[in-house]
């Protein structure tokens, strides 16, 4: 038994008045009489059945609340539920997608809306049929496993909220699916968009609204300048055209503020550089904001500039060791180390580089940075004329070598593959040579043989050389994904990496990841709870890889998604009589019963006289 | 109420029941009631054989002629009658708003007047506890010292109406008549006045002054009724069931009381408070012989 009017159950709080009546009644009055002569007689004979006279109040008592309780009952219309064929199992899924919390024009959610349509239809179902409950979110949860129909699914709508990110409805679909541990006979979606699976039934919740928010941003440290660059992009998932002020917070606390204007669909991109700052975040804000406020404001971390570990095979030339010291803390200082010369390893950390005096890189490398003074090349030449260098390549950007000379020199092979930067009278002096992961800069000359060491060009160079050396490899990941994205790599990925780690500013522990052949076997689905600037680790490697609250296409809604309402479902709770107007029959019922107590009460109000 | 009976209001109500006195057969002036024993007086009584000696002015000579057997006639004695009133001053006369006891008092003014105007004696006994002793009043010059010592009764005790009466007739010695003003409400039963009065002789009216609240009580509901003289507590639900036994209650107490009076020769009248005291007075009393 179900009811069409519960609201009319509330009537049933009126038995608390009726039985306070009824111990007012109770209470006895004081009445002086001229003598109890005859009073005394009536009582004896009433005496003679005592437990009539106590009954017969309780039972008025039950009598009246009886009466209230049929006419509650009867106003809330009890319908009997009608067996059907068999008992069915119903699957509702909720988009529990962040543009659920969209709010429409009187404040209420799309959630909220989805919510009420999701109780209409649950009223429609039998008492004999089981409903299961799935919210579909980035990561579908199982809000109510197979049951009857009752208040454990009102509970767990009332608890269920959205998530923060797009929506999986075919992963919810095949969780309700799994389960129910068979195909649900009734499957209704109640969401923004219809699943592309077959369903019974979907119940459209949404409408187009604006929406512009950020879709994209980036914060990267540039290597050579050290300053912080944010590329960001807007997109307009609205159906109208708009204009917004995005303001960024830099890192150093520059303020700037960009003006863009969208057409509906549209998306661009913008650059922002801002000046070298130690580690922080750039908050970058769009004004004004939209139902969708969670895509109207990002922060997004800035890294801090990368470090850079010397190592030699003894004592450094002091002058370079006084340039490397003067980088400051680009150079990690307690990372640096000294190797043996004759065991030196193949591979070299991307943020780190071999110092060698005399003796070229070892002919088994193949990754590292070397940085080789005095090489081996052609037979030495005393004082040869330093005659052409160039200004193109980032080691010689800013560097002034119009006082370079040099005493003694061995000019180096001008092979393929070796960039000459600078030559002199015999062939190359300085070349630069990088290739798979190999970066080697050679000096066919030592310090102590020029110079060079003293020249203001120096610092410079070795800043410019620290920079190149450091300068990462091709990105193996985005720069920016979108929340609710699995994270892919852009390439396969390199051998010997080894385990790949993701952590963030709400992951307390690393989530590894395992990669098989070459590529991600898990692809993790960054969240709300990887907001913002995610850092993959692999090996030495170190990558950001931003994850933003990206929704794009929000309003991409079909045109007719064939949405069906609630009411159109078919009805397993049985047939419904037509709903009459029982309110005035109720309100005379009620006052008759009211008046009738209004009666009793005053008949046996005692009178003093 | 208690105060009025000398107001003028009150005695024009006493000058109507003169005149009914009035129309009463004017007697002589040793009394204007005519005495159950035979003798010299104007009223005839019977005839009887002569008998030597007796006086021949008193020879009925029309049946000595019409039958040739000489008779004597006989009168009634003439004598003043003995009035004694008997009014109940117990707590209960005065329940409620004192309407009872104010109608026993009228009633008894208007008896004693009566009795007096026709210069007869009347005593009047009040019974209750503490009650004053019984007084007796003779001619019309009392009539006012009546009136006030009826005035000064006040109710209050519990009732014993066989014990009052008994000692507020202790001293009477003669017959004559008892108007008895009294609800009856003894707990010890109302035989026993009425037994008493018996015993002295006295012709008895006894007037039965009830509320028109004590027939049909306006009681509803969860009560704790207290008895106004002893203070007794009874808690009851008075619903229409209980109000219609006490009605059959009442019924059955008053005819109780009344065959009780009938055994005895005794007038039983029920007297009630809702009734103005000179309608009880002229149409009742009047129907049932009592005034003439």
């Amino acid at each position: 038994v179900r009811f069409a009017h519960a609201e009319w159950l509330h009537l049933l709080w009126l038995a608390a008045p009726i039985a306070i009546l009824f111990l007012v009644r109770r209470r006895p009055k004081v009445a002086e009489v001229s003598s109890l002569i005859l009073w005394r007689s009536v009582l004896a004979e009433d005496m003679r059945h005592p437990w009539l006279g106590a009954l017969r109040e309780p039972f008025m008592l039950l009598l009246n609340l009886l009466l209230l309780a049929l006419i509650a009952l009867a106003a809330a219309g009890p319908e009997r539920v009608e067996a059907g064929p068999g008992p069915k199992t119903w699957a509702v899924v909720i988009d529990g997608g962040v543009t659920m919390e969209a709010r429409a024009g009187d404040g209420r959610t799309r959630f909220d809306t989805a919510r009420d349509r999701v109780r209409e239809i649950l009223a429609r179902v039998a008492l004999i049929d089981r409903v299961i409950l799935v919210l579909a979110g980035p990561t579908p949860v199982l809000l109510a496993p197979p049951g009857p129909p009752g208040p454990r699914l009102a509970a767990a709508l009332a608890e269920a909220s959205p998530g923060a990110g797009p929506s999986d409805l075919d992963a919810a679909i095949t969780l309700a699916g799994s389960a129910a541990g068979e195909e649900p006979d009734l499957l209704v979606v109640v969401g923004e968009t219809a699943p592309d699976g077959p369903a019974t039934g979907f119940v459209s919740v949404a409408e187009p609204t604006v929406n512009v928010g950020f879709t994209g941003v980036s914060a990267r440290r540039d290597p050579v300048t050290l300053g912080t660059r944010i590329t960001f992009t807007v997109g307009n998932a609205g159906p109208d055209a708009a204009e917004r002020e995005v303001t960024i917070l830099g890192p150093g606390g520059r303020r700037e503020t960009v003006r863009i204007s969208l057409t509906p669909g549209e998306k661009t991109e913008r650059t922002v550089d801002f000046e070298p700052a130690a580690a922080g975040q750039a908050e970058l804000t769009l004004a004004p904001g939209d139902a969708f406020t969670r895509d109207d404001r990002i922060v997004v971390p800035v890294s801090p500039p990368p470090r850079m570990r010397v190592l030699s095979t003894g004592v450094l030339d002091p002058f370079l060791e006084a340039a490397l010291r003067a980088q400051g803390d680009r150079v990690d200082r307690a990372g640096s180390a000294v190797l043996p010369a004759d065991d030196l390893p193949e591979t070299i950390p991307s943020n780190a580089v071999l110092i060698l005096d005399g003796q070229d890189a070892p002919a088994g490398l193949v990754r590292g940075n070397v940085w080789v003074f005095g090489a081996p090349g052609a037979a030495s030449r005393k004082a040869p004329a330093v005659t052409s260098s160039v200004s193109d390549h980032p080691v010689m950007a800013g560097v002034d070598l119009s006082h370079f000379g040099l005493t003694r020199a061995r000019p180096l092979r001008d092979v393929g593959g070796r960039r000459v930067l600078v030559r002199a009278e015999g062939g190359p002096v300085i070349t630069a040579e990088a290739r798979d992961g190999l970066r080697i800069l050679r000096f066919g000359f030592a310090l102590k043989d020029g110079n060079l060491h003293v020249l203001a060009a120096f610092p410079v160079l070795v800043r410019n050389a620290l920079a190149w050396f450091s300068e990462e490899e091709a990105r193996l990941f985005p720069a920016a994904i979108r929340a609710g994205e699995p994270l892919e790599s852009e390439r396969r990925l390199p051998d010997g990496l080894g385990s790949i780690y993701l952590s963030g500013p709400a992951l307390t522990t690393p989530v590894e990841v395992h990669v098989r052949h070459g590529r991600l076997s898990h692809r993790p689905h960054l969240t709300a709870a990887g907001e913002g600037m995610m850092v993959v680790r692999a090996g030495t490697r170190r990558e950001h890889v931003a994850v933003n609250a990206v929704w794009p296409d929000v309003n991409a809604l079909p045109g007719d998604p064939g949405t069906v309402s609630a009411g159109d479902l078919p009805d397993r709770a049985g047939v419904r009589a037509p709903d009459p107007d029982l309110t005035p029959y109720v309100l005379l019922a009620l006052g008759l019963l009211l008046l009738f107590e209004w009666w009793i009460f005053q008949r046996g109000r005692a009178r003093s006289f | 109420m208690a105060g009025n009976l000398l107001d003028p209001e009150f005695r024009k109500k006493l000058d109507v029941l003169d005149l009914v006195a009035q129309k009463v057969k004017r007697r002589e002036l040793r009394g204007e009631r005519s005495s159950r024993s035979r003798g010299i007086g104007t009223l005839f009584a019977d005839h009887r054989s002569y008998s030597p000696g007796d006086d021949l002015r008193y020879l009925d000579w029309n049946v000595y002629g019409r039958l040739g057997v000489p008779m004597t006639k006989e009168f009634e004695a003439e004598t003043s009658l003995h009035v004694v009133l008997l009014v109940d001053a117990s707590a209960s006369m005065g329940w409620g708003e004192g309407g009872k006891i104010a109608h026993a008092r009228r009633m008894a003014a208007a008896f004693g007047y009566i009795a007096l105007r026709r210069l007869d004696r009347v005593t009047l006994v009040v019974l209750g506890e503490d009650a004053p002793p019984p007084q007796t009043f003779h001619g019309q010059g009392q009539i006012r010292s009546l009136l006030g010592v009826l005035d000064a009764v006040r109710c209050g005790g519990e009732t014993d109406l066989g014990r009052s009466a008994r000692a507020g007739l202790g001293t009477l010695r003669r017959a004559g008549m008892a108007i008895l003003l009294t609800d009856f409400l003894d707990g010890r039963g109302f035989e026993g006045v009425l037994a008493e009065l018996t015993r002295h002789r006295l012709r008895t009216l006894a007037l039965h002054v009830v509320a028109e609240e004590e027939i049909t009580p306006p009681l509803g509901g969860a009560l704790r009724l207290v008895d106004c003289e002893d203070g007794s507590v009874r808690t009851v639900r008075v619903t229409d069931r209980i109000r219609r036994r006490y009605g059959e209650a009442y019924r059955r107490r008053a005819r109780g009381i009344e065959s009780y009076c009938a055994k005895r020769a005794i007038n039983y009248v029920e007297i009630n408070t809702a009734v103005p005291f000179d309608t009880h007075l002229l149409k009742l009393l009047r129907r049932r012989g009592l005034v003439r």
